[in-house]
């Protein structure tokens, strides 16, 4: 089931499974357990913050972001970082799987997307979070963001918190950033700018 | 996540090696000890078996670019609602359907993927997927025997003119219809009635399956065009004779036809990456095949056979024992080009079977469709099976790689053999009996 959540991203995999009547338990071995009873945010009000942006590269898959990205018209480009870790028919589904309309590149593991610039584009991740100016992320989109900041990516870092909860406890497969270093922006519950650069 | 790596890369270490080292030791075997001949062996070893093969796989890989075989996946999921019990009956009935007229290596080549995706969505345990695959390779071995056009063996009982095409038609079909379901219902009982692995639900494992395909679409166009060029590569084998158009060469054109047909569609063969391991499997049995073929163990058989009675029924069922007993070690191909001199001598005028020969071949193909059954390297389809499963990274709820192999088919395999020659048992002597020829 941690492949589903790779693929399909937290809101999508969420969604799935409060519709098939998932309990609790069975849904906190793979995500917060905050979260599983919460709703999120529309998405499509969300993301419309960033339909100005000409690229948008999604540190890992996140479909319900994609549909709402469609749902806005949105005519820029995205990117996504797909995990090392997602086995190569899941890559298939993966890449047939996007909304009309909308103009996708997947980018494996360890290759520059490319035509990328800081100017106009964002990096967007998709988190939980934790309290104490933290984020849960999922563990690939954490390596991601990491790897980018400040060394090969100077550009906004946007970070969209969907859900109105604070994560408690961390799943395998999860991992923990320090906000306001990892992102220049926060789009969710409390949108603020972090830092100057993020303007 | 680390561990599941670690394991996936163990468990898809070294298959075809395993094959190939255990058919080089066993061909020494045969040759040192049965007297067996390599030339031969290499004149009978059926190239064309895996020519087909390859052929049949590179266009089942341009279907699967059309999304068809997704959808047709996803629509599996629906119908079972996630309960693998329904897609028992679901995929038996397909198979049944496309395998009455393609060989049982087209068949499984285009049902595996869709109910290989359907069954990694549901994670059901490795029993289930031993369970559903041993139920498949039985019943695909029913479909290629129920019509003169199914699988290899058919075709060859045609073409050496012991029967016609509608005798055999309107006996043969009840027959293996009747067989193959009452394997299903077999196996529906056996099946656990509740059974996923990890946590999962039926109704969990269908959201994300249908999550995973939301958006996935059909093309269309590509889609048709393929089944266009593939209904007339059937008609191809089923009306054109082989000495005019051999089977491969209608296999590799049909590939090629289709490969142009949906080019310009972004859909190609992917060449690049095509799976060997099937192949090399399937070429490392079917050479222990041809050896065994030439030691001369099959003739003695044939020879003893004709000397133990003259009574129908008794003559009959020696020989579906017989036929069974050589299938099962010797491949279906294999067995039925050996045997069916036997079947032809024993049926000619004057001869025990003469006034029965239609049943005596429905019979005959009814041994080596048990026989197909009783091991999983009985049957060419056994071999790409269990290649196929170990390729497709199916996991267990421990994250280990699921796999089919000899051991874990021979209960199933035992079982499936029993019920088809029990079946087939009870409708000779019927058969014998209603035509007044049973003593």
């Amino acid at each position: 089931m941690i492949d589903d959540l790779a693929e399909l991203g937290l809101l999508t995999f969420h969604d799935a499974l409060r519709h098939a009547g998932a309990s609790r338990d069975e849904m906190a071995v793979h995500i917060p357990g905050e979260m599983v009873e919460a709703k999120p945010t529309d998405l499509v009000e969300l993301v419309s913050a960033l339909l100005t942006r000409s690229t948008l590269v999604l540190t890992s898959p996140e479909l319900a972001l994609l549909e709402a990205l469609a749902t806005a018209d949105y005519a820029g480009e995205v990117v996504v970082f797909v995990p090392p870790t997602l086995p190569s028919h899941r890559v298939v589904s993966l890449k047939r799987n996007i909304p009309a309309g909308l103009d996708v590149t997947f980018c494996p593991a360890g290759v520059q997307p490319p035509h990328l610039t800081p100017f106009g584009s964002s990096f967007l991740s998709v988190g939980i979070d934790a309290g104490g100016g933290t984020t849960l992320l999922q563990a690939w989109a954490a390596s991601v963001t990491a790897f980018w900041r400040g060394q090969v990516w100077f550009g906004a870092r946007c970070l969209l918190l969907p859900y109105p909860v604070l994560a408690r406890s961390r799943p395998p497969g999860w991992a923990a950033v320090t906000t306001s270093t990892a992102f220049t922006t926060v789009l969710g519950e409390t949108s603020r700018p972090l830092s100057e650069e993020a303007r | 996540m680390t561990t599941t790596t670690a394991t996936r890369s163990r468990a898809a270490a070294p298959g075809p090696i395993r094959w190939l080292a255990g058919a080089a030791l066993v061909g020494s075997l045969l040759v040192l000890l049965g007297g067996a001949d390599v030339v031969e062996a290499f004149e009978l070893f059926p190239v064309e078996v895996l020519m087909i093969f390859m052929a049949l796989d590179l266009f089942t890989g341009l279907v699967a670019q059309t999304g068809i075989l997704d959808a047709l996946a996803l629509g599996a999921a629906r119908r079972s609602r996630g309960q693998h019990r329904r897609l028992l009956a679901f995929f038996a009935a397909v198979l049944m359907g496309i395998g009455v007229a393609n060989n049982n290596l087209t068949s499984l080549l285009i049902v595996m993927p869709p109910l290989i995706t359907v069954m990694r969505a549901m994670r059901v345990s490795p029993r289930t997927i031993h369970l559903t695959f041993a139920m498949l390779l039985a019943v695909g071995n029913c479909a290629g025997a129920a019509t003169p056009v199914g699988d290899f063996p058919a075709l060859l009982i045609m073409a050496a003119g012991v029967t016609t095409f509608t005798d055999y038609l309107f006996l043969a079909f009840p027959l293996f219809a009747a067989t193959a379901a009452v394997l299903v219902m077999l196996y529906r009982c056996i099946s656990p009635r509740s059974d996923t692995a990890e946590t999962s639900t039926p109704a969990m494992c269908l959201a994300l399956i249908e999550a995973r395909h939301r958006y996935s679409r059909v093309d269309v166009p590509a889609a048709t065009r393929l089944g266009a060029i593939f209904v007339a590569m059937v008609l191809c084998w089923v009306f054109v004779p082989p000495a005019t158009m051999p089977p491969v060469l209608i296999s590799w054109l049909g590939m090629a036809i289709g490969s142009v047909a949906v080019a310009g569609r972004g859909i190609g063969p992917r060449l690049t990456t095509f799976d060997l391991d099937p192949a090399l499997e399937i070429a490392a049995v079917a050479f222990v095949a041809a050896l065994i073929s030439t030691t001369g163990a099959i003739a003695w058989i044939t020879r003893a056979i004709e000397d133990v009675s003259t009574t129908p029924v008794v003559v009959l069922l020696l020989l579906m024992v017989v036929t069974t007993a050589v299938c099962a070690v010797v491949d279906a191909g294999g067995a039925a080009t050996a045997l069916l001199p036997l079947v032809a001598g024993l049926s000619a005028p004057g001869a025990p079977l003469d006034d029965v020969r239609a049943i005596t071949v429905v019979a005959f193909a009814a041994s080596i469709c048990a026989g197909s059954s009783l091991l999983l390297t009985s049957a060419t389809a056994g071999q790409l099976m269990s290649a196929k499963i170990e390729a497709a990274d199916l996991l267990d709820g421990d994250g280990r790689a699921v796999r089919f192999t000899f051991k874990d088919y021979l209960r199933l395999g035992a079982m499936n053999c029993g019920v088809q020659l029990l079946i087939a048992v009870a409708w000779s002597v019927t058969a014998l009996a209603i035509a007044g020829e049973l003593l």
